[in-house]
């Protein structure tokens, strides 16, 4: 269930990703990069926070 | 030193503004980019209809969601249309002032409550009697002013998220328009 909820926000991640990197370039090809990279550090650093806060928990 | 903006600068400005905050992408097309204006169209219509469809079309209602609809505003045109029609089309809810019901009250409207014991819920008619819950004999019921919708938090977000990408959408249309 919880998996479930995480891939439904990953939608979410990679329109925001998109979004902000064409505000910010020009060219398609390095809108398209910098949102991969974008996209990337966000779902990387969602599971990051969601297994410190899992071993926290579990330490307390 | 920078000259200061014309007021036809800023009238197109506003207007260029506008276009983007009504039409996902529209501002960015007046302004001759036509990749970011799909871009931006695409993604930004795409995500707020994708949680519209996963609320099952119950997102969007100022009455609802008031605190939500101040987000999916951002997306102009299409939340200010979806609104009026669930506005129109719905009955209103319970005030805040029938708080609770004990039996023998009568009800003004037809009004869905909840049993505060069991938390069964049941849909009184207008003019309908409260009367002890048939499951668990429970006194006191409580008005229902959202009935629970599945996906309908999901729906919220991504309509949420949707306007407020909008409105820095919108922003940077306006902020381009003034500098051409």
């Amino acid at each position: 269930m919880l998996l479930a909820h995480f891939l439904l926000l990953v939608p979410i991640a990679a329109v925001v990703a998109l979004v902000l990197s064409a505000l910010k370039l020009d060219d398609w090809e390095d809108i398209r990069r910098q949102a991969v990279r974008s996209f990337t550090a966000m779902v990387v650093g969602t599971i990051a926070f969601a297994v410190a806060v899992e071993l926290f928990t579990l330490t307390i | 030193m920078a000259e200061k903006p014309g007021p036809e600068v800023w009238a197109k400005s506003a207007l260029v503004g506008a276009a983007g905050w009504l039409v996902p992408g529209f501002g960015h097309l007046l302004l001759g980019r036509k990749l970011k204006a799909g871009l931006f169209c695409g993604l930004i219509f795409a995500c707020y209809l994708i949680g519209y469809a996963i609320s099952g079309g119950t997102c969007v209602n100022r009455r609802d969601h008031p605190y939500s609809y101040y987000a999916q505003v951002g997306v102009g045109s299409l939340t200010l249309w979806l609104n009026s029609i669930h506005t129109a089309e719905e009955p209103r809810r319970p005030t805040s002032r029938q708080t609770a019901f004990l039996p023998g009250t009568s009800v003004r409207e037809a009004t869905p409550v909840r049993c505060v014991a069991c938390g069964r819920i049941e849909e009184l008619p207008a003019g309908g009697l409260v009367a002890p819950c048939p499951e668990c004999g429970g006194r006191k019921h409580k008005p229902v002013r959202h009935l629970y919708v599945p996906g309908l938090d999901l729906g919220l977000l991504y309509t949420m998220v949707a306007g407020l990408l909008n409105l820095l959408v919108a922003a940077d249309a306006f902020d381009q328009a003034g500098r051409r």
